[in-house]
């Protein structure tokens, strides 16, 4: 009578025993999947652009082109070009680059200031904020301005990024420039109001050395 | 089949454990027990970050001079006036006027952001005759920077602006004596179709009523902003 | 009672683990030659998008002329707004050399020359050619484009039809009806006509091949009289 009670017993708890221990490992298993997925950035991290470091004044070279910048300037007024001028309630931030195509002519589209107060100015083709180099020829040099416009606290540690395609930069190179600006340029541009020139691209180097 | 679902050696167990709960339990028919399961597995879910906060019900009033939060802006919103010439700015029929919402805008975000963003913050409701783009119901045609008229694209971060978010009249209808102006927040989420994460929904938070006059110069309107 | 059986079984057991460990490379011996193939199928398989979105987006697949040669291009090239419109014309390289004759208004940067690429096409006139773009190459591969309006000059838009004749454009669709086609008052192309593009290259590069193409990665490639 106990045997058969035993016996049935023993098969209900046996099954019970492994399919518990199944559904842990399940559980477990996704427990330990999310942690992994969150917990490294392997996403970002595979589709990440390559960032090419620089300073001013030394090129560097990208896959499609290369690229000098120089000596950054600014004030709270800027010229570019049309006979206009444009106020900011920061101040106006421009360096001028130097781009020579590689391999074939190359439109550089994307540019961003990383400020040094770490947040992201935005600057594109058209706008206040702009950078328009058009296509640059191979072996022919151009001459392009950056022009952004920032709060002063963002000036110090400015770094400027400039990458080949406007709106998807991963896998491909991203020149990432240390402006050297520090406090002092920040302060003697938000005191000036002398308008600072950012013309239209072009392939004649421009006049002051 | 509201019948009992337990086999009988359960029910030979449970009614030797002697236990009154587990008694109870066995008699409900299963369908009440899987609805339970199913009440207790939610309130799990719900517990670790199944809820999404819900907006209240509806627009908080819009007072003038008083700032406000409207994710990614902060928006001052100070008079509504109309004017039919402004420097800089062209008019697509003549005898057109502008409404202008003069506002101050601040980028509270960690980013800066394209114009179009900034056009979704700020539209305009109950004033006849708007000459708008198609699929652009009450949205100012740009916004332009009251120092130096230009259009204010892309708004950067930590900046404060004084801009005017322009609408364009039809010039048959008459001046509007009030606007109703909404002020709108978005979400910072990827799209459904595409991964790009941008700002998205834009859902109105606050509405006011504005008495709109018309621009006295715009040598004053300067001078006052 | 159960010790006896022990000795058999003990003396067997060490005799198992080599003959099973022999099987095993047997058993999967097919399967480990097909390994391999089977790896390598896969990574071909998935790196599709390598094709598509990278080597695609290049001029690849050339249709050769040595120097001198007419060459018979042919391509289905898609039209902005659905199906396709074929391309069929012979090119021919008449010569591509130095040039002190610029376009009118034409100022050259510092450190580059004017190269004057001459060419002879011919086609039916009811073929639309307008969608086509030129470049010249050196040794190396680097591409210097044809560009139109470019330090100072204005050159046609079109570098591969005369200016005055251009053929018939690409459809449209529903604009067709509201939009006047630029050829509309024009005369038909003829059969065979010449072209005379400026092309600027910097100083040091000696051109090697004329490219011309209307949709990547199909293109005509010219070989220069030297090369």
């Amino acid at each position: 009578m106990s045997t058969p009670d035993d016996a049935r017993e023993r098969t209900v708890r046996v099954p019970r025993a492994r399919t518990l221990g199944a559904g842990a490992a399940v559980l477990a298993a996704l427990a330990v999947g999310h942690v992994v997925v969150t917990a490294f950035p392997v996403d970002e991290r595979v589709q990440a652009p390559f960032v090419r470091p620089a300073v001013v004044g030394e090129p560097v070279e990208l896959r499609y082109a290369r690229l000098t910048a120089g000596e950054p300037t600014g004030s709270t007024v800027l010229d570019p070009g049309d006979r206009t001028l444009l106020a900011t309630p920061g101040v106006w931030l421009t360096v001028p680059l130097t781009i020579e195509a590689l391999g074939q002519p190359r439109m550089l589209g994307f540019a961003e200031l990383v400020g040094g107060d770490g947040r992201t100015y935005t600057i594109f083709t058209g706008g206040r904020s702009s950078f328009l180099p058009g296509t640059a020829q191979p072996g022919v040099p151009r001459y392009a301005t950056v022009r952004v416009e920032v709060p002063p606290d963002a000036v110090p540690g400015a770094h400027l990024r400039i990458g080949l395609e406007p709106k998807d930069q991963r896998r491909d190179d991203v020149a990432d420039i240390d402006l050297g600006l520090t406090r002092a340029d920040a302060d003697a541009w938000a005191a000036d109001d002398t308008p600072v020139l950012a013309g239209p691209w072009s392939d004649a180097p421009p006049e002051r050395p | 089949m509201s019948g009992p679902a337990a086999p009988p050696d359960l029910r030979a167990r449970v009614r030797s454990s002697g236990s009154k709960v587990a008694r109870r339990l066995l008699d409900q028919p299963l369908r009440r027990i899987g609805a339970g399961g199913a009440l207790l597995l939610l309130a799990v879910t719900a517990a670790s970050g199944g809820l999404q906060e819900q907006t209240q019900d509806g627009p908080e009033v819009l007072v003038a001079d008083a700032r406000v939060e409207v994710a990614p802006f902060e928006l001052t919103v100070h008079r509504v006036v109309w004017t039919t010439d402004l420097p800089g700015q062209y008019l697509t029929g003549t005898g057109n006027r502008w409404v202008a919402v003069v506002a101050t805008v601040r980028n509270t975000s960690d980013a800066g952001v394209l114009g179009g963003t900034l056009r979704d913050a700020l539209i305009l409701a109950d004033v006849d005759g708007l000459v708008e783009a198609p699929g652009t119901a009450g949205e100012a045609t740009s916004v332009a920077l009251l120092a130096d008229g230009s259009s204010l694209n892309p708004v950067q971060p930590g900046l404060t602006y004084e801009a005017a978010f322009l609408f364009e009249q039809d010039g048959s209808v008459a001046p509007p004596a009030a606007a109703t102006v909404l002020l709108r927040r978005q979400t910072w989420r990827a799209g459904s179709l595409d991964p790009t994460v941008t700002w998205w929904d834009p859902t109105t938070t606050l509405r006011g009523e504005l008495e709109v006059r018309e621009a006295v110069s715009d040598a004053d309107e300067e001078a006052d902003a | 009672m159960s010790t006896p059986p022990l000795a058999p079984t003990a003396s067997a057991a060490p005799a198992a683990p080599t003959p099973s460990a022999a099987g095993w490379w047997r058993r999967n011996r097919l399967a480990l030659v097909v390994l391999p193939v089977a790896l390598a199928l896969a990574l071909v398989a998935s790196a599709d998008r390598v094709r598509t979105l990278w080597w695609e987006q290049d001029l690849r697949r050339p249709t050769v002329a040595s120097a001198g040669e007419t060459v018979t291009y042919h391509q289905q090239v898609r039209d902005g707004v659905s199906g396709t419109s074929p391309v069929d014309v012979q090119v021919r390289l008449d010569g591509v050399g130095d040039t002190t004759r610029l376009p009118d208004g034409m100022a050259l940067p510092a450190g580059t020359r004017a190269v004057q690429v001459d060419l002879t096409l011919s086609a039916d006139p009811d073929v639309v050619l307008v969608g086509c773009r030129l470049a010249v190459r050196d040794a190396a591969g680097t591409r210097y484009d044809d560009v139109a309006h470019a330090w100072g000059a204005s050159q046609p838009t079109v570098p591969c039809v005369p200016q005055d004749a251009t053929g018939p454009w690409p459809s449209l669709g529903d604009l067709d009806d509201v939009i006047t086609a630029p050829d509309a008052d024009a005369p038909p192309r003829p059969g065979t006509w010449s072209v005379s593009r400026v092309v600027v290259v910097p100083d040091g590069v000696d051109v090697a091949d004329v490219v011309l193409w209307w949709q990547l990665p199909q293109y005509v490639l010219l070989e220069a009289a030297d090369h």
